[in-house]
């Protein structure tokens, strides 16, 4: 079976000025991340994890390369297009969990469904497996100050997946929970990866993470200094 | 999503919120309530020019309008019959006005000498309440010596009822003509102009005094509902045409009372000013609150655009907040604006401690003042308030389209 590569980045960079220097944040990259893969982006702080997310995600735009997302070119589209991008083809989780402290567990996942502009008599059949899948969906209607860590983390994975993205990136997902919460999210994410054919794009230096990863990324000083894959 | 989202952000600050509300709500209150009360007042002003001076239509000499010569005179002809056969009139008010001295035994002063038909005017014009009679009585129909005069007036010449005085005025044939008349009655009004300078007599005796039979100044048109002006004013503009080389025009009182018409008009830009001034600082409150809003806000903005919300959606979510305290401020403003309204409607507000002269423009003017309701200016008030919400909100929600999404949540 032919692969498909949903992330082509070639000759990637992101430099910041710092006052008189500057960062290297991702220097010179290339990378071709494929459909359902379940891939980590490792290395220590500062090595531009982050940076390389957001800039696959389409929340950054490279100095210098190019980053190809299912074959569009990101630095030719609009922001608006970007946007677009974002909403239709990419999930994001982040390590704060990032939550709108407003609306409750559903109203957080139907967000995306309203964004993508999905008719609103299929929200309840979209989001309710969802949340049964993730074992929150008695926590629907209760505000994120009202739940665990771990819960509002789940309702960060179920508000990616519900808009049936190509890409999740996952950004330290596990670094604000504790390991047997973090085992259990990381155990979902890989289930879903095997069952829903999601690809999977994290950044960590969660062992555990590191550990269940089919691909691992090694990033040094915003250079890739080791790709390993596992079957 | 966006509605819901803004007002939950709406509520999630809730003192902000309501100290932005409230802003809102205190402007449309003043401003609904200020105009209701300028309505009241222009049309209790309207209501007494019209009553003590012009009526709603004026029968006058063209040059009168301009220049209040003794000369500009007008046949009396038999227009009163003719204009009382009209359906909306409640009454016909004939004048003269003529500049006179009076003197007495003790001084002279320089007059307006009102010749009234006395019968019909008493108690129907504002001047000539009973109440403002201080003493003695209104001059009898036929008694043409018969004469009410100011209170300063009988005071300064030494005049008490039942005392005789002299009145001098140039006669229609240009000499000095000059007749006897007797105080009947004084007045005490509040108005410096009427208590101090101003004889009132029946109306012959005034055509007497400059050798004017049947001719007037003026002839007051009062109708029984200023909504029949425009139709009856074309009606007696139509039978004035062919009188009109003779001068006879009729006007509306719009015409025949520029000061009042100038002084509403100048009364409504002044609260125009302050309006738009309680309008800029209100406005300012807003996007302070809104800039504080969409500060504290950042990273939320950041993750939304993030999750795939395009920067207009960002934008109409700032203006959602804005409309809804626009909403909310108005309604709040209105219901408090109409209760009182309608309270001071019925039982009116008392300026009589402050207000000494009790005439403006030459118009009496009551002390109690009722306010009145004026749907096109609540109306107006509120769009402006919401347009002034919206505007204010603009700068909050560009600021907060720009918020770049992976600076604001690092």
């Amino acid at each position: 079976m032919q692969t498909q590569t949903i992330v082509q980045l070639e000759q990637v960079s992101r430099h910041y000025q710092d006052g008189q220097s500057v960062v290297h944040a991702v220097d010179c990259v290339d990378l071709d991340i494929n459909k359902a893969e379940f891939a980590v982006l490792s290395g220590p702080s500062g090595s531009g994890k982050t940076t390389m997310l957001n800039l696959i995600g389409g929340l950054d735009i490279p100095s210098m390369g190019r980053i190809k997302i299912e074959n569009q070119i990101t630095s030719d589209l609009s922001q608006n297009q970007l946007t677009e991008l974002r909403l239709q083809r990419i999930g994001f989780v982040f390590q704060a969990y990032n939550l709108l402290p407003v609306l409750t567990v559903y109203e957080n996942v139907q967000l995306i469904l309203q964004f993508q502009k999905v008719d609103s008599e299929k929200h309840e059949e979209l989001i309710v497996p969802l949340l049964r899948d993730l074992e929150i969906l008695d926590l629907r209607d209760r505000f994120p100050a009202q739940l665990s860590g771990g819960q509002q983390q789940r309702v960060a994975v179920a508000r990616a997946l519900c808009g049936k993205p190509a890409l999740i990136l996952a950004d330290e997902p596990t670094a604000n929970l504790d390991s047997s919460t973090s085992a259990n999210l990381l155990s979902l994410m890989r289930r879903l990866n095997q069952e829903q054919d999601v690809t999977f794009l994290f950044s960590s230096h969660d062992p555990d993470v590191v550990d269940i990863a089919k691909r691992v990324i090694h990033m040094k000083d915003g250079k890739i200094h080791e790709d390993i894959h596992r079957d | 999503m966006l509605m819901k989202l803004g007002w939950r952000n709406l509520k999630r600050n809730f003192w902000r919120s309501l100290v932005s509300v409230m802003g809102i709500a205190g402007s449309v209150f003043i401003c609904v309530f200020l105009d209701n009360l300028q309505t009241g007042s222009y049309r209790q002003f309207v209501r007494n020019g019209v009553r003590s001076a012009s009526g709603h239509i004026t029968l006058t000499h063209q040059k009168y309008l301009t220049q209040k010569e003794t000369e500009y005179r007008i046949k009396l002809s038999d227009w009163e019959n003719r204009i009382y056969a009209l359906d909306n009139v409640e009454r016909v008010s004939p004048r003269l006005t003529i500049p006179a001295l009076a003197r007495s035994s003790r001084n002279s002063e320089g007059v307006a000498l009102l010749g009234l038909r006395l019968s019909k005017d008493i108690d129907q014009n504002p001047l000539l309440k009973s109440e403002f009679l201080k003493e003695g009585s209104w001059p009898r129909p036929g008694k043409k010596k018969d004469a009410v005069i100011g209170n300063d007036l009988a005071k300064y010449l030494g005049l008490k009822i039942g005392r005789k005085f002299v009145v001098m005025a140039q006669g229609s044939d240009g000499e000095v003509t000059s007749k006897l008349l007797k105080v009947r009655g004084i007045l005490r009004t509040g108005m410096r102009l009427i208590d101090r300078n101003t004889v009132i007599t029946q109306l012959e005796s005034a055509q007497d005094l400059i050798k004017a039979p049947n001719e007037v100044h003026e002839i007051a048109v009062l109708l029984k509902d200023n909504i029949h002006l425009s139709n009856e004013l074309k009606r007696l503009q139509d039978w004035v045409l062919p009188d009109h080389e003779s001068g006879l025009r009729a006007v509306s009182w719009r015409e025949s009372l520029p000061q009042l018409v100038s002084l509403i008009q100048l009364d409504r830009y002044n609260g125009m000013l302050m309006a738009t001034f309680l309008l800029i600082i209100v406005g300012i409150g807003l996007i302070n609150s809104l800039v504080m809003s969409v500060m504290e806000r950042k990273r939320e903005i950041g993750l939304l655009q993030a999750l795939g919300l395009k920067s207009i959606a960002v934008q109409k979510m700032i203006f959602v907040e804005g409309l809804f305290m626009a909403i909310i401020g108005n309604l709040i403003g209105l219901i408090f604006a109409i209760l009182l309204s309608l309270y001071t409607s019925t039982y009116g507000i008392d300026f009589s401690e402050m207000v000494r002269e009790a005439s403006v423009a030459g118009v009496t003017i009551d002390t109690v003042v009722y306010t009145a309701w004026n749907p096109t200016g609540t109306l107006t008030i509120c769009i402006i308030m919401t347009v002034t919400t919206l505007l204010a909100s603009w700068y909050p929600a560009r600021m907060a389209a720009k918020v770049q999404p992976a600076k604001a949540m690092s």
